[in-house]
């Protein structure tokens, strides 16, 4: 579908420019957008850039809006070279070549995440990584029944640890693989449970057991495979989660986000502290 | 107003406006915006008077040896201790009193900084723990992986943006990248401490003179209306941060990577147009 590689290689050069300008919220809506795009065509590949360049701009706008300062600049430049690459890779596209450079651009985008002391104290472990993500996979499957209570964050409480352990220790593709479905079962599930919670808070059991458990049951078979990683198979349930995703979407749009918001203190007239500062203020100058 | 009085109005103002808040709740509150929001506001506002002259201090320590009717003198070592701690805490803030954009003076007295005790240091600066660990934390909402929300930020009022030239060599040089790494934090780190509204601009230029050398050069872009004598402070301000991160960098360093960093140094030129 010739209209369709255009468009997205058009979302792509839209995507880069304002990766360029720093304008990361745009960088992370034109991702979307080759998604959704994709979804119109036939290409079950096609999504792949576009769900990688929703990671970049994530990556650079938490990057960039660090209380502390950090070296986003110098991170940009395996950021241009990332998404050039994903632009070249439209046609025609080479899945396992696509996944080997998502996965090398996080390994080296981790160092800039870290801060002072775990840049200085941690150095690459991928085979705890791996152990680890294997523990995850079974408290994953362990606790599936937490999936039929609404109000539950077990993937996103699994991706925390993933992503915090990847960013000190490292990981392979297989690892970056797992993170990524995950991530999109976690997006996919964030409408599901939407569309199907009832009134006591509880998501109809039936509908999880059916739609979402064999899902978990599939990226388990990936990432456990005895013969390696199946890159193929991956893809094919990413396709399936990022479809569902897009679809979900045109039907719920927008989802109000899953946001730690600072705890609330207590509150002073703005009057009033101004009173006091001055009245701090007159007694310090006193004393000295 | 007396300070009782100030207090007890303070307390009715706080409950009224927490309802729910149990009385320890308000206390620990009242103690929270005191240290985040009133106290910095003092500590900038406050006007200190003169430092006491090291003449002045001497003839305290003498007439403490010599006779006992000048221990009254001796309020000056107090007033030097509590200016000297005032100044600690600023210092903490990023903030070192001036209003001029030139370069902290290093005052000889710093060396006598009397460090504020543990127990007595401000939680002003506290870095933030989310599980016992450090917390990264945004400017912005703070929204979990991996469910991201981006939102537009404000765009910064100093960019820094590398050619492409640069960029390659970065990516494809691990010691360059970790040194402009350093250097960049340590550039973003005075821009944030002074300020200051500059585009940065880092690039590879052929000298005029010997073509075949190739120099790495850090441009500062200030705003137009900026004068002459504030631009040599910037200048001087961004060369000093630039060098100072190089020099830190390769104090622990191998031979090789020192060798790298000599060189880098040499190479290095900040420039601004005056």
């Amino acid at each position: 579908m010739e209209n369709l590689h255009r468009a997205i290689k058009e979302d792509m050069n839209a995507a880069l420019e304002a990766f360029r300008n720093d304008s990361f919220d745009l960088v992370n809506i034109y991702a979307n957008r080759i998604m959704s795009n994709a979804v119109f065509g036939s290409d079950t590949k096609i999504f792949l850039p576009g769900f990688f360049l929703k990671d970049v701009g994530w990556t650079f706008s938490v990057l960039k809006s660090r209380e502390k300062p950090t070296a986003y600049s110098t991170a940009k430049s395996h950021g241009f070279k990332f998404i050039e690459s994903l632009k070249e890779s439209l046609s025609p596209l080479d899945e396992e070549e696509l996944w080997r450079e998502f996965q090398s651009f996080n390994d080296v985008i981790r160092k800039f995440e870290m801060s002072d002391s775990e840049e200085g104290s941690y150095s690459g472990n991928p085979e705890f990584t791996k152990n680890a993500f294997v523990w995850l996979l079974g408290f994953l499957k362990d606790n599936t029944n937490v999936l039929f209570d609404s109000r539950n964050l077990l993937f996103k409480g699994i991706l925390n640890e993933m992503n915090r352990i990847f960013r000190v220790h490292s990981g392979g593709v297989a690892e970056t693989v797992l993170m990524s479905l995950l991530k999109a079962l976690d997006r996919y599930y964030d409408y599901f449970r939407r569309a199907n919670e009832k009134p006591n808070k509880r998501i109809d059991e039936e509908k999880v057991k059916n739609e979402i458990l064999p899902y978990i049951d599939r990226i388990e078979a990936v990432y456990m495979n005895p013969s390696g990683l199946n890159l193929r198979d991956a893809d094919a349930i990413l396709w399936d989660l990022v479809k569902g995703w897009r679809w979900f979407f045109i039907q719920w749009m927008e989802l109000p986000s899953a946001r730690l918001v600072p705890e609330k203190g207590i509150e002073l007239p703005p009057e009033l502290k101004k009173k006091l500062s001055e009245s701090i203020t007159r007694t310090l100058e006193k004393e000295i | 107003m007396s300070t009782q009085t100030l207090l007890s109005e303070i307390m009715t103002e706080a409950k009224n406006h927490n309802p729910d808040a149990s009385s320890s709740e308000i206390a620990q509150g009242i103690v929270g915006i005191m240290e985040r929001e009133i106290l910095p506001e003092v500590l900038r506002d406050v006007s200190l008077p003169p430092f006491p002259s090291w003449s002045d201090m001497l003839i305290e320590v003498k007439g403490r040896r010599i006779r006992k009717r000048f221990r009254s003198r001796e309020i000056l070592e107090e007033r030097r201790i509590i200016l000297q701690q005032i100044e600690y805490v600023r210092r903490g803030l990023v903030w070192d009193g001036t209003d001029t954009i030139a370069p902290t003076p290093h005052f000889p007295d710093f060396t006598s900084v009397i460090e504020v005790p543990e127990s007595g240091k401000s939680s002003i600066k506290e870095i933030p723990k989310h599980n016992g660990e450090e917390a990264q934390v945004p400017t912005a909402e703070i929204i979990d992986k991996p469910y991201p929300t981006i939102t537009p930020q404000p765009k910064l009022k100093s960019q820094i943006t590398l050619s492409t030239e640069f960029q390659e060599k970065i990516i494809t040089e691990p010691l360059l990248e970790q040194t402009f790494k350093n250097v960049e934090v340590g550039i973003r780190e005075l821009i944030d401490a002074r300020n200051l509204e500059a585009n940065i601009d880092v690039s590879f230029r052929l000298d005029f003179e010997i073509p075949s050398w190739k120099k790495l050069v850090i441009n500062v872009g200030v705003p137009s209306q900026v004068d002459f004598k504030d631009r040599m402070n910037i200048w001087t301000m961004f060369d000093l941060a630039i060098r100072n991160k190089i020099t830190s960098l390769a104090k622990d360093a191998s031979d090789d990577m020192r060798e790298y960093l000599g060189n880098l140094n040499k190479d290095l030129f900040v420039h601004i147009e005056l």
